[in-house]
């Protein structure tokens, strides 16, 4: 039974009330036939869409421009991206879009992939000389959805790779209405500030992975300065920004394994290389330790003819020697307390500790290759502490 | 410098000393410059770590 009769504005208004706080009602994307269009001079956009069952009137506020661009006309299917509302003063219901976008079949997104991957082809794009990736990237942004299983699985990856690596993420739409502009917008500022991209998303149907298929967003990884990384969906999913990147990772992760550096092995690198430094430096100083030695026992044994211009070469080269071994000293001293704050502060194993060895030959230097090794030749093996001379067997 | 460039110029200075035939000087400046490498190594490590920043895309341009 109805109760007392109420004012129409007010019956309108509370209608408008209930429609629009409808979550389902107030934020949707709605697909049909574009019917009618006015593209109004004060820039606003007012259509109908319409199928089979429906028809509704809509308005783009300051949409001429989205129409313009995207060669949008009567007869089209689009999708418009918004919600219900109603105009109270005539009681017309209307949906009030935010975003709209014409409706490709897959037939035609297929067709379109087929062209742009014929026209890049043509045109020198695919082969063109790829971008160096930085060994040790310092700026790298990944773009990708926000909270997505991609992301979560780069982030903990690249954290077993590299605890306290440092990076940036832009998280974007990857799919659906609105998600190759904010992919662009993403590369485009990333372009500007990255040294180092990884775009992509996580596997998807067909539709799901298209905007990597599409031609502004692989324009936008062409014409990026900073290297980009491809990475979407699965192993077998070949997309256009796969082909024209300049690294095609088969997945999110595998592209943060290319990538992305072990910090542990690198510290190995390092530490390395100082102990070949120290070898190398030792057995130099040996050696001419060794021919002063043979100098002042030829000396010793001398005629006494031209023996001050000898006693003045050994003085000079002495004293040479002395600052020599003064300066060697203090640059040891140094590179010990570089190299002894890296391995405490993260490695605290050197690597003859760790049950390493490495084998001298005959003249002191170190072995690294079995190349020109015989049997019966002899060899120094330097272990944590101490030497010892073994005989190669076979 | 980046980390790849010193690594490689440290590995010419690793075998020119490993080979041995340098001169006195020669071989001093090149493990200072190896010391001083080594050095630059370690730091290009420390440089990639630090924070991790998430941008909003309504905050840029």
């Amino acid at each position: 039974m109805a109760g007392e009769p109420i004012e129409v504005g007010q019956y309108v208004s509370l209608a408008r009330k209930a429609l629009v706080n409808e979550p389902y009602l107030a934020n949707a994307a709605i697909i049909g036939e574009l019917t009618k269009l006015t593209l109004a001079r004060s820039g606003h956009s007012y259509f109908t869409l319409t199928d089979e069952q429906g028809s509704i009137d809509c308005v783009l506020f300051g949409g001429n421009t989205s129409f313009d661009s995207q060669k949008i006309e009567v007869g089209m299917n689009v999708v418009a991206l918004g919600g219900i509302d109603v105009y109270v003063k005539t009681g017309r219901m209307q949906f009030k879009a935010a975003r709209i976008q014409p409706v490709q079949n897959i037939g035609e997104m297929e067709k379109a992939r087929r062209e742009l991957i014929e026209k890049w082809r043509k045109d020198g794009t695919m082969d063109r000389p790829r971008l160096p990736i930085p060994q040790i990237p310092k700026k790298l942004h990944i773009i990708t959805g926000g909270g997505s299983a991609a992301l979560s699985d780069m982030q903990r990856l690249i954290n077993d790779r590299w605890a306290n690596f440092s990076y940036t993420i832009i998280p974007v739409l990857v799919q659906g209405i609105g998600a190759p502009e904010e992919i662009v917008q993403a590369i485009n500022y990333a372009g500007k500030h990255a040294d180092l991209i990884i775009v992509g998303r996580g596997g998807g149907s067909p539709e799901d992975l298209w905007s990597f298929n599409l031609e502004t967003v692989c324009q936008a990884i062409i014409d990026c300065p900073v290297p980009v990384v491809s990475a979407v969906g699965h192993e077998s999913d070949l997309l256009v920004s796969d082909l024209i990147a300049d690294i095609r990772a088969s997945t999110p992760s595998n592209a943060v394994e290319r990538v992305i550096p072990i910090k542990d092995e690198l510290l190995d690198e390092i530490s390395q290389t100082g102990d070949r430094l120290d070898f190398a430096i030792d057995n130099l100083f040996i050696k001419k330790n060794e021919a002063i030695r043979t100098m002042v026992l030829r000396l010793s044994t001398a005629p006494m003819k031209g023996i001050s211009n000898a006693k003045l070469r050994i003085s000079r080269m002495n004293s040479k020697m002395n600052n020599a071994v003064d300066r060697q000293i203090l640059y040891k001293k140094n590179r010990l307390i570089t190299i002894n704050s890296i391995l405490t502060s993260t490695n605290p194993e050197r690597v003859l500790d760790r049950g390493y060895s490495m084998a001298l030959n005959q003249n002191g230097r170190p072995i690294t290759t079995v190349a020109g090794l015989k049997e019966g030749d002899s060899l120094t093996v330097v272990l944590r502490d101490g030497k010892v001379t073994t005989e190669v067997k076979k | 410098m980046t980390y790849a460039e010193a690594m490689k110029r440290l590995e010419e200075i690793v075998a020119a000393l490993e080979a041995g035939g340098t001169d006195l000087d020669e071989t001093l400046k090149l493990f200072e410059e190896g010391s001083n490498l080594l050095k630059e190594c370690q730091k290009e490590l420390a440089s990639a770590e630090g924070k991790i920043e998430t941008l909003r895309l309504e905050d840029i341009e």
